[in-house]
């Protein structure tokens, strides 16, 4: 994608990267977790710009 | 003279703040997925696209002597090289310390500009970002030390008293570095940002009101052009801190001191 | 406060992650090298001179 004319040289990308991308996946689960209980508190449950309304509807009336 | 004047009626200086979707997917698979292209999205795709084509057209194929374009990316790149040597030692994570430097610099900047959006006044692209840095450090320093790394917490040379104490002190200034970091950049771009929607509000009241008002309006409106100015420094400034705190918190957990 | 609204967290945090990891990709690979280059050409040229 980026090969406008560019080269490409042998950079290593995971060597020192690999602890950045385990705890941004540990980060990812934990926000996850706080929009899962965000999205489903009072507050916000009924708002209407909430895009998971419909699955909300569907899951309280089971 | 006073014609159809229009009102915009403006209700909290916060709403620049908001993430809204500009395109969304509601799709019922995998537990109802949504992905939308909210603003924030956008300008994270702009930041992108301005950083690479600054480098594309920074390109000077080589020559000796550098073109306008050049200059300024070669001296930041001295920089930025010569403070990751002088704090690590070795140049391995360069790429991550000098994309970082651009991400953060070019998100403040683009914020800068009247009506667009800053994206690190989002807490999860600032505190996201430093809890990210500091749990990534925990787990490099973890990794090369093993359980050697819990030495980190006790200072060399203290009474053996004291150490529990002083234990738990350390263990707590090293969690709050998580928060510390990303709300410095979070609180100062927020409170920027507010303090020119709040005085931009006045001035153009003020500015649409009589004629004497309006000339006499110029000297406040001069300080706004310093707020922004100090807007533009402070850009800079928190780029760099943020850039250089994380050096110094990758450099602890290598050498742990 | 509107940062505290939860629905785009997700959106917000994979977003600016994404863009941070295409940017480390592309400047570590692409970009990065060439400033390198380009000292070392200088410094090789600089002693060719000096000799």
């Amino acid at each position: 994608m980026s090969f406008l004319g560019l080269r490409k040289w042998p950079t290593p990308v995971a060597k020192p990267l690999w602890p950045f991308i385990a705890a941004g996946t540990i980060t990812y689960f934990l926000v996850a977790k706080a929009q899962d209980m965000g999205v489903k508190s009072e507050a916000y449950a009924k708002d209407p710009r909430n895009p998971y309304a419909a699955q909300i509807a569907k899951e309280s009336h089971h | 003279m006073f014609g159809n004047q229009q009102y915009n009626i403006i209700n909290s200086p916060l709403e620049q703040f908001e993430v809204t979707s500009l395109l969304g997917l509601n799709a019922p698979i995998l537990g109802y997925l949504n992905i939308s292209l909210t603003n924030l999205a956008l300008y994270s795709l702009l930041v992108l696209f301005i950083i690479v084509s600054l480098h594309y057209m920074a390109n000077n194929d080589t020559k000796l002597v550098p073109s306008k374009w050049s200059i300024a990316l070669e001296s930041v790149f001295a920089s930025i090289n010569s403070m990751v040597r002088e704090q690590l030692g070795k140049e391995l994570y360069l790429p991550f310390i000098y994309s970082l430097f651009f991400f953060i610099l070019i998100a403040n900047l683009t914020g800068n500009i009247p009506y667009s959006f800053t994206i690190t006044t989002s807490i999860m692209v600032s505190i996201g970002l430093s809890f990210t840095i500091l749990i990534a450090v925990t787990i490099l320093g973890l990794s090369i030390h093993k359980l050697h790394f819990f030495s980190y917490f006790v200072p060399s040379g203290t009474p053996l008293a004291l150490v529990p104490l002083l234990v738990l002190i350390e263990l707590v200034s090293y969690l709050a570095r998580a928060f510390s970091l990303g709300i410095r950049l979070f609180a100062n771009m927020v409170a920027g940002h507010t303090l020119m929607k709040i005085l931009a509000t006045f001035l153009y009241q003020m500015f649409s009101g009589s004629l004497i008002v309006a000339v006499l309006t110029l000297i406040p409106f001069t300080l706004f052009l310093a707020i922004m100015g100090l807007e533009l420094a402070v850009s800079f400034i928190q780029a760099y801190v943020f850039v250089i705190l994380t050096c110094s918190y990758i450099k602890d957990a290598i050498e742990l001191h | 406060m509107p940062q505290l609204i939860p629905f785009y967290f997700i959106n917000q945090l994979s977003f600016s992650f994404l863009t941070l990891l295409a940017l480390i990709y592309i400047i570590s690979k692409y970009f990065l090298p060439l400033f390198t280059f380009q000292q070392v050409i200088r410094m090789y040229i600089t002693k060719l001179n000096n000799k």
